[in-house]
């Protein structure tokens, strides 16, 4: 979709597809599953004679666990649970997200991510709306997520929920893709020490520890602190990638009872760090392209008050305000930033099954980007209003053997003005195992403020009429892209050890912003030099439709498999005939299986395959970079030495020395992910 | 920038595309070969059971919860068929003294609060709606009965015990205002075990 006139900048690029450990990948899930040895012998006693201590040191297998909190909900949901986390290895909330289906995850080198559910993958413009204990992640500059900047103690997640399709009727805009909320624990579920210590290859080090108290009877408290330093990758081209970066964070959360009814939460963090990248940028001199080697500053805070009431048995209202600050020094964007959220939301049962939940949120957004050498904003600074309210009921008819969730959100910002996003679902129970579900809804995403304001000054090249330079045009006359998902699902849960959730979407987006080059350049006579522009409109149309599946399943109190599938297929239209083809990804499996090999050895092996895909790329000379499919396979040895002191051994990216995963829109190379491994200690007091 | 060939691409895809398949049904196989050993594993339902039996050995009712000496003890289960075939295992075992007679009423007949007045033990699992359990906490009132429960806020809106799973784990909170309302005295044993809910 983007053409440039006659480029020149081409990056060379080699790929190696040599090693592929086909074999083992075919007989790995048979042959795992053999390893453990299963005593059944504890299953034949009689639970009666159990003390209570005893019984509670017995381990309930819950695959359903999770299906029987989601199993009511008429929504695509999966749910990453700490355990998942722990067990798989993964030392960041982005490799967490490979669990879910349809979710794509890609690593565009060691320090920058690109997620978005359902396709339209991108770093700088995905639709996914990301939020911490409720806090909104989502960066109003690009439309995008500081994935490396978004951490959490990992030990004190208590889960991940993943929500693929729209969920703008509570959260608002930009939750159009999908919705991903990082929910941590209460300070009194976080009690007493934690220390983790780690080195490996490609995370150097990394040393995190919690501790929890109580303040008087009913006051919890926890604080936290880690640091981590990750090594750099390397290009395509087989040179070092200059993308190492050290990044230290720190925080703490209360819980505690105001009186008998009400429950408050205080929690907050800070993080400062040093990322390095080799940024491929524009320059004034011959060439007219640099390689500039960027050290990025980025440091910020938050710290969040939400104080909860419980008003009967079916009615509960919650006060929710926090701050959130920012700061980015990098050449393409410096930024500062400063955001004030506060929220209200009041649920009450209305009798006749009717639950009605509504909610008010008021957003003051400020920001700062002077010193930008790349991204030019007009005007630099700005403060924006965002204010919304939602309402939404849940009508349980027949017994509660059908739910049907009607609301929607009407939220008023200062770039589109009033956004309406409704939604209708309809959650059917026939039995106890089965769970029907349809939605309808309509979310909107709202241009950022780089889609609306910014000059980006994108490439150079010499030509026999001296520097042409492209740039990227942004104006304000962006609409809302908007999105109508059409959804269905179904759950069978035949018994606790196996759960099979499938989910069906056909998602119809109009108005996709994109960026189209001007048919010719121009002059530009003040400064002697070539523009192309390249401008941002609401030019296209877009559907795209797919499933969803994952399988919970214990075969035995030992082995737990989680298989996760997604199929998406695409189509687009537009009067220029653009093809509007990035970011899908037709096939994708994550296979999962956790084995307890004896009382104090844990093995988990986690295989996934990501299918071919499309990136944009501006340096590319059809504005497409093809990405390869590839196969690769996580592993992790636990051994509890003592109830307080485990060991752990992970390797990660196994089957091959390196693959690519996707490119950055512009200003970087192709990275490759190595294989890695790291090992380390944590103990607990 | 140099675009791959489609063609190294197709013979790569066909490859990874034999492997996907076979995996898939290496996972099946794996499932169906080890469908009968799951009926094996330790059920949540049976092990809260095994809970409640010791509930009543560790919680000490008030002489006017019986009418006799020789009166059973009568837990009350509320949920859905799964239930009752783990409930049954407590079924006729001797607690204190008394023979545990375990009994299903139903929400939706009129008999089950003549049942409720009789009860020491009321068991509601999440398969029962809100409203009703709310009802069946009700119609109990400040009666000398015990009542577990497993959903969210339960021992915060009127229940005394309530389940929840950490890690694979199950533990329960105990709401001991309430449980002083309902006369019902817990060991320190049990309280140690518990997490505390101040609550009326």
């Amino acid at each position: 979709m983007l053409k440039f006139p006659n480029p020149q900048q081409r990056i060379q690029v080699s790929h190696d597809f040599q090693k592929k450990i086909i074999l083992l990948l075919l007989l790995l899930p048979g042959l795992l599953f053999f390893l453990p040895a299963r005593c059944p012998a504890a299953q034949d006693k009689d639970l009666t004679e159990f003390s209570i201590e005893e019984l509670m040191e017995i381990k309930v297998i819950s695959v359903s666990k999770k299906s029987q909190r989601l199993s009511d909900s008429a929504a695509a949901v999966f749910v990453i649970t700490r355990e998942d986390i722990r067990r798989s290895g993964v030392t960041s909330i982005p490799d967490a997200l490979r669990m879910a289906p349809g979710v794509n995850v890609a690593r565009i080198d060691a320090n920058k991510w690109a997620i978005n559910c359902r396709g339209f993958n991108s770093r700088f413009s995905p639709s996914l709306q990301v939020l911490v204990d409720g806090r909104s992640v989502y960066t109003p500059s690009f439309s995008g997520v500081y994935w490396e900047v978004t951490d959490v103690l990992l030990e004190d997640v208590d889960r991940i929920e993943v929500i693929r399709g729209p969920g703008a009727t509570i959260w608002g805009s930009n939750a159009v893709n999908g919705v991903i909320n990082i929910i941590t624990r209460r300070a009194n579920d976080t009690q007493g020490g934690f220390v983790q210590a780690s080195a490996g290859s490609v995370e150097k080090n990394m040393v995190a520890a919690r501790y929890g108290g109580t303040m008087g009877n009913d006051k919890f408290w926890r604080i936290y602190a880690k640091h981590r330093a990750r090594d750099e990758f390397d290009r395509l081209s087989g040179e070092d990638a200059g993308d190492d970066w050290q990044i230290n964070q720190a925080g703490f959360r209360m819980d505690g009872q105001l009186s008998l009814a009400d429950n408050f939460t205080l929690q907050g963090d800070l993080y400062d760090g040093h990322i390095h990248q080799d940024l491929y940028l524009y320059s004034q001199a011959t060439p007219y392209m640099d390689e500039v080697p960027v050290t990025t500053d980025v440091s910020g805070g938050n710290i969040m008050g939400q104080w909860t009431k419980i008003l009967s048995g079916t009615s509960e209202m919650s006060v929710k305000m926090y701050y959130d600050a920012m700061h980015r020094s990098e050449d393409i964007l410096n930024e500062d930033r400063h955001n004030v959220d506060v929220e209200f939301q009041h649920r009450f049962g209305l009798g006749f099954g009717n639950d009605i939940i509504w909610g008010l949120r008021l957003r003051h957004l400020s920001d700062d980007y002077s010193g930008s050498k790349v991204a030019f904003m007009n005007p630099v600074s700005t403060t924006d209003l965002l204010y919304s309210t939602f309402i939404q009921d849940e009508i349980s008819l027949l017994e509660d053997k059908i739910k049907l969730t009607i609301g929607s959100k009407f939220e008023h910002n200062d770039y589109t003005g009033l956004e309406i996003q409704p939604s209708t679902r309809l959650l059917w129970a026939p039995s106890d195992h089965h769970r029907l579900w349809a939605a309808i809804s309509r979310a909107t995403r709202i241009p950022s403020r780089v889609e609306s304001d910014a000059l980006i000054y994108l490439s150079g090249m010499d030509t026999a009429y001296g520097p042409l330079y492209s740039r990227f045009v942004n104006n304000e006359d962006q609409t809302a892209e908007i999105l109508w998902a059409w959804e269905a699902g179904y759950r069978f849960i035949p018994q606790q050890t196996l759960s099979i959730d499938l989910a069906l979407f056909f998602n119809d987006y109009k108005d996709l912003r994109i960026y189209t080059p001007q048919s010719s350049s121009y002059i530009d006579a003040e400064n002697q030099i070539l523009i192309q522009d390249i401008v941002l409109s609401n030019m296209s149309n877009a559907r795209s439709w797919g499933a969803e599946i994952s399988v919970d399943l214990a075969t035995s109190k030992q082995i737990k498999w989680t298989l996760a599938y997604s199929l998406t297929y695409h189509d687009y239209d537009n009067d220029q005939e653009y093809e509007i083809d990035f970011g899908f990804i037709k096939h994708q499996v994550s296979l999962r299986g956790r084995f307890d090999l004896t009382e104090n050895l844990t093995l988990d092996a986690w295989f996934r395959y990501v299918g071919k895909t499309n990136a944009i790329c501006a340096f590319s000379n059809t504005a497409i970079y093809e990405i390869d499919d590839y196969a690769t396979l996580d592993l992790r040895l636990g051994w509890k030495i003592r109830p307080d002191l485990e060991f752990f051994l992970t390797g990660q990216n196994l089957l091959q020395d390196s693959h690519l995963e996707f490119v950055q829109e512009a200003f970087s190379y192709p990275v490759e992910v190595p294989r890695s491994t790291y090992a380390g200690l944590t103990y607990k007091f | 920038m140099a675009i791959k060939t489609r063609q190294m691409q197709r013979s790569k895809n066909t490859r990874i595309k034999i492997v996907i398949p076979v995996c898939i049904c290496q996972f099946l196989l794996c499932s169906i070969a080890i469908g009968t050993v799951q009926s094996q594993n330790l059920e949540e339902y049976k092990v809260k059971a095994a809970f409640v039996y010791n509930f009543t050995k560790l919680i000490q009712w008030p002489k006017t919860a019986f009418d006799s000496e020789m009166e059973p003890f009568k837990i009350a289960v509320f949920g859905n068929e799964d239930l009752k075939e783990s409930f049954q295992t407590i079924d006729g075992k001797i607690s204190g003294g008394r023979v545990i007679s375990i009994r299903y009423p139903d929400p939706k007949g009129n008999d089950y609060k003549k049942m409720l007045a009789d009860s020491q033990v009321v068991f509601i699992s999440r398969h029962t709606r809100l409203e009703q359990a709310l009802q069946i906490l009700n119609s109990i009132g400040d009666r000398p009965v015990l009542t577990i429960g497993e959903v969210k806020n339960f021992s915060r809106t009127g229940g005394i015990i309530q389940f929840f799973t950490r890690d694979d784990y199950l533990h329960f909170e105990v709401n001991i205002k309430k449980a002083e309302v309902h006369q019902l005295k817990f060991s320190s044993r049990l309280l140690k075990l518990a997490v505390i809910v101040n609550e009326k």
